[in-house]
């Protein structure tokens, strides 16, 4: 999960390309994005994140 | 150049079907962004059937033109212009060099859009709308690259 303090305009390109470059240092591996944001719905599964999740 | 029988049919198979994809896939996209698909039109889809329909056809046919091109095509023609069997990432990268697609990071990322646009599952209507808005940009792309594989493999003679 990215957390931004700003409101972000292309949520899901921007999440797609952050994927894209993580699976690449991961030799194509299947990476999920999620991102945090003001102008975004906060919903059940960024709490998990939030709670269960690792800071890189 | 020449192929075995059994590869020449296939990427001939391959070829009728991509192009079939890519004539879908246009009409779909022209049908869904007649006019910039919106953030209203996004919160509008559970109670417009018709609206829903035309979003899941786009990301079907989106996704397909992808998966046809990206996972059979792709592989099938690196293998008959001479090129050793790799992981997807590597035949992106070949693609990449061969001119074949624009970009292998552009491509992972179009891939990656797919599961942001299905509207059952995207709770974010500002997500699914955004989702929706880059898939319908990288249209072309994905077109432009279907359209250069069978170029490519047409103008070496694999296929008729």
């Amino acid at each position: 999960m990215l957390e931004l303090t700003e409101p972000v305009d292309n949520p899901a390109l921007l999440a797609a390309r952050m994927a894209a470059q993580v699976s690449r240092t991961m030799s194509g591996r299947r990476v999920d994005v999620l991102l945090s944001a003001p102008n975004l719905m906060r919903l059940p599964i960024h709490d998990i994140a939030f709670k269960e999740g690792t800071l890189l | 150049m020449t192929v075995e029988p059994k590869i020449a049919l296939r990427l001939q198979f391959l070829a009728r079907v991509v192009s079939k994809e890519c004539r879908h896939l246009a009409t779909t996209d022209r049908r869904l962004f007649g006019g910039l698909f919106t953030l209203a039109q996004a919160e509008q889809l559970e109670a417009d059937a018709d609206l829903a329909e035309r979003v899941e056809a786009f990301v079907g046919r989106f996704g397909r033109l992808q998966d046809t091109v990206g996972d059979k095509l792709l592989p099938l023609v690196l293998s008959a212009l001479g090129e050793k069997a790799s992981a997807a990432i590597d035949n992106l990268d070949r693609a990449e060099r061969l001119g074949l697609i624009n970009s292998a990071d552009e491509w992972m990322t179009m891939r990656n859009l797919r599961n942001q646009m299905i509207h059952e599952y995207v709770e974010d209507p500002v997500v699914l709308t955004d989702a929706l808005q880059s898939g319908h940009a990288f249209v072309p792309a994905l077109i432009d690259a279907a359209e250069k594989m069978i170029a490519e493999i047409e103008s070496r003679g694999l296929i008729q």
